[in-house]
């Protein structure tokens, strides 16, 4: 027991170590990884760039828009998917699921640049929620479905028997009842997409760039504490909103 | 007699439920198999058999889950084929009671007379409430109640709509035993009371014995049996029926329960009686079972209601019973 | 009913099929023709593509990707099994010992591999502590290699390990491990004959689910092992992009594809579908 609790903690300490240090030297006034003094210099500088701030709502509204579109989608179609199966339908999600991030990107890449050359459109913020509603589908049935799994079917039969009609048994009944899965694939897609670079440099265009792309520019360009200071604020923010969705969910 | 007493109605009583060579094939097997039954109005009525003799099936047809292949489905004079579960003026209540867990007992009852576009129902679902016994609990969500007292807002949810036909599927199943006899109680009298008709489904014959007006033994897609009570536990048709309502003893084409099987080391004079050696005997508290095994090999239980009375392995013993006792079954 | 159901998949089934099912096809269809002089996709159809993946050149970074998502899954496994039973064993905090394993999956993939390039860059944190204590002069070249790759990966994707195995450990009957000590089986003959043995389909799952991923990494390669370790992922985005040649691209992508699905369908042969 002794050892195993040691090799558990050490797991721990390699899965969070590196965030927490990350995070601490974001407060850190020197641009070097030596301690100087408590400073929140790259807060503020992170805060004045407007590249990073026109980037961050790029984001914020990509993933917004995807996530009520891929939730809605997904939900009926796990719904559509419970009712009576379509094993070409769900072994395409699933297949597109564990498609690697870079080949689902450069499929999309060539689709639209084909999809130009016959309609007049070009890469920008559409092709990229189109593009992630299309792989957060796939995170919103999983979830869903797994839902749908554990509930019973003599509900929906209840309903009807009672006198509800097809649509009133899934609007009152099925949709409650799948409310807290519901949410939790909100929040899957919401995260996948905020995150996502590979698809996303991809598909973007001019006017469509995220925070993870720039993340992905300045990361590159070398040690810069305002990426550990936007690394801090996205590990704070995310780590509230499931905090936040799991109170949720309990009530 | 019991050709009358099968397919016709009791003297008097309107016919309820109607169902005309109903048949149902699924890819394996046609689960039901032509049946026909004529259920009178304000009938305790349960249809009887193992698992996957089809009862559930005719019961999911009645309510309108499924439709039939062939045959009709006739309720009142007024055909249901092809209505939808929400147009039969028939409830049910599930195995597993699927009350709706995000609403409270009050409002799971109130769903379906909401559905009906009612506005004053709040009478109708306190007295509902109150005549299975959960006024006081109205408030509470499913999973706040106890097994029994889903079971009863499942009933009384069923009942508010004052359906003209109630089904029962296996209702009484997901309850502990000691529990399910009270519950079995409560549902006979709660049906006497209002006089709907009741369509209850199960595989456990004493609960159809001790509910039922009138019983239909199911096998293998089709009927065995209709009858009272009395008349297929006394007078079973067939070997099915005859070993499905109880323990049988087959001495070649004749049956006779343990219970009328008599038992003694001699037999009374004026008797035939046959020659057996003791196996076992088998306290069971208020009897004792005694198998013992003749001379063709056979073994015969004879159940002994003086509990006082003992039998060893290897003794010899006399086995003997009324003719009047004896089941004749066709097949 | 039929008409609702019908609505009501109508949406995904638009989604799945332009936006996944097409584009694939596009790439099939890429992968059979010629690279045009500028770049393009031109006639005539070829094979050419697929003879070139046996290229030594482009056959080695395929190979070294195999082994080092191999590595990355073998230690995925190794760090994966003692935490998950770790986790089942503490009844009392399971439910957030295990949040604490997801908690930062939920956090983005960028951040945390941005946080490995902070630690073992030139100018990292491990090489100014080491400098600062005297123990070394030059900094350690930690950053930029195939071992600073495999970290990577391993960080990435040890809760897809500890998951699987986790829910094949609880649903172990309790009963089983005193039925072994019962018997005479000493602790780690019952880990060993029971636990192990029990457990194979969770750790067949893990292996899968952490290999598929790591195999297509892109992220991963690109920042922890900068131009020098570069896989799979990278040789197709590069194509696309700098090298221009869409057909080759996307015979490659094709190859790590059909390598996906073969494994996949291989785990559910033996274990059926519910074991992913």
């Amino acid at each position: 027991m002794r050892p195993l609790t040691w090799f558990a903690v050490g797991i721990y300490a390699f899965l969070h170590v590196p965030l927490l240090i990350l995070c601490a030297f974001s407060f850190n006034s020197s641009r070097f990884t030596i301690w100087e003094e408590f400073s929140l210099e790259w807060y503020r500088q992170m805060f004045t760039d407007a590249q990073l701030g026109e980037a961050a709502l790029n984001s914020l509204l990509i993933a917004a828009a995807s996530t009520v579109l891929a939730t809605v989608i997904g939900t009926l179609c796990s719904y559509g998917l419970w009712k009576k199966q379509a094993k070409w339908l769900s072994g395409s999600l699933y297949l597109s699921l564990v498609t690697p991030e870079i080949i689902s990107g450069i499929s999309l890449l060539a689709f639209f640049q084909w999809a130009f050359r016959h309609w007049q459109f070009q890469l920008g913020m559409h092709t990229v929620i189109l593009a992630h509603v299309a792989f957060s589908i796939s995170y919103v049935v999983l979830v869903v479905m797994a839902r749908l799994r554990t509930a019973e079917p003599a509900l929906e039969e209840a309903a009807l028997d009672l006198g509800a009609n097809e649509w009133q048994a899934f609007w009152l009944v099925t949709l409650p009842m799948l409310r807290p899965g519901i949410m939790a694939a909100a929040l899957l897609a919401f995260t996948v997409s905020f995150d996502d670079y590979v698809i996303t440099s991809l598909v973007a265009g001019v006017d469509s760039e995220t925070l993870p792309m720039v993340l992905y520019a300045m990361a590159r360009r070398g040690a810069n504490p305002v990426v550990s200071a936007i690394s801090a604020l996205i590990f704070v923010g995310f780590g509230a909103l499931i905090l936040i969705s799991e109170r949720l969910q309990k009530t | 007699m019991a050709v009358i007493f099968g397919k016709g109605n009791l003297l008097g009583m309107a016919t309820a439920l109607e169902l005309k060579a109903l048949v149902k094939q699924f890819p394996t097997a046609r689960v039901v198999d032509g049946i026909s039954l004529d259920i009178p109005k304000g009938c305790f009525y349960s249809l009887l058999g193992p698992s996957g003799c089809g009862k559930t099936t005719i019961l999911r047809m009645i309510a309108g889950f499924s439709e039939p292949d062939e045959g009709d489905i006739i309720l009142n004079g007024r055909r249901l084929n092809g209505l939808r579960p929400y147009e039969r003026p028939v409830t049910t209540v599930f195995q597993s009671y699927a009350l709706f867990p995000h609403l409270t007992a009050y409002e799971n009852v109130a769903f379906g007379l909401r559905r009906r576009g009612e506005t004053n129902f709040d009478k109708k679902v306190r007295d509902s409430l109150a005549m299975v016994g959960l006024a006081e609990k109205a408030e509470r969500f499913p999973a706040n109640l106890s097994g029994g007292e889903k079971q009863r807002t499942a009933l009384a949810r069923a009942l508010v709509l004052e359906p003209e036909l109630l089904l029962l599927d296996e209702p009484l199943s997901a309850l502990d035993p000691a529990l399910r006899k009270r519950v079995r109680l409560e549902l006979k009298q709660i049906q006497q009371r209002i006089g709907i008709t009741f369509v209850f489904i199960s595989h456990d014959q004493e609960e159809a014995l001790s509910l039922s007006d009138r019983i239909a033994v199911m096998n293998k897609g089709k009927i065995e049996q209709i009858g009272t009570p009395r008349e297929i536990y006394l007078q079973p048709a067939t070997r099915f029926v005859a070993g499905f309502l109880g323990a049988v003893n087959w001495i070649g084409p004749v049956g006779v329960r343990p219970e009328w099987t008599r038992i003694g080391r001699t037999a009374p004079g004026d008797v035939d009686s046959v020659a057996a050696t003791v196996e076992t005997a088998v306290f069971l508290g208020d009897s004792v079972h005694v198998h013992a095994k003749t001379a063709d090999g056979s073994v015969i239980t004879a159940q002994v209601h003086d509990s006082a009375v003992d039998y060893e392995h290897g003794e010899q013993v006399r086995l003997w019973w009324d003719k009047s006792d004896e089941l004749r079954v066709s097949q | 009913m039929k008409h609702l159901r019908a609505m009501f998949l109508a949406p995904s089934v638009f989604f799945t099929v332009v936006l996944f099912l097409i584009p694939l096809t596009i790439i099939v269809s890429y992968s059979l023709r010629t690279r045009g002089v500028y770049g393009g996709v031109v006639d005539p159809w070829t094979i050419e593509n697929y003879a070139r993946l046996f290229d030594p050149l482009y056959g080695m970074i395929m190979v070294r990707s195999v082994f080092m998502s191999l590595a990355a899954t073998a230690l995925c496994l190794l760090a994966g099994f003692p935490t998950a039973l770790f986790i089942v064993r503490n009844e009392k905090h399971k439910s957030l010992l295990l949040n604490l394993i997801m908690l930062p999956f939920w956090t983005s993939f960028l951040v945390r591999t941005y946080a490995w390039m902070f630690l073992l860059r030139d100018t990292g944190l491990i090489n100014s502590a080491l400098i600062a204590m005297g123990i070394i002069k030059e900094p350690l070249p930690l950053l930029y290699n195939e071992t600073a790759v495999i970290v990577g990966l391993v960080y990435g994707y040890l809760p897809f390990a500890v998951l699987p195995i986790f829910s094949n450990l609880e649903r172990l009957d309790k009963a089983l491990l005193e039925a072994a000590a019962d018997l005479g089986a000493k602790p780690w003959e019952t880990m060993f004959h029971v636990v192990l043995p029990l457990c194979a389909p969770g750790l067949r799952a893990a292996g899968v689910l952490v290999f598929i991923p790591c195999l297509g990494a892109y992220l991963t390669p690109d920042l922890l092992g900068g131009g020098k370790s570069i896989m799979i992922g990278n040789l197709i985005q590069n194509q696309f992009t700098t090298a221009r040649d869409w057909p080759f691209g996307s015979a490659i992508s094709l190859a790590l594809m059909a390598g996906v699905m073969v494994l996949l369908i291989v785990l559910i042969r033996r274990d059926g579908e519910e074991a992913l």
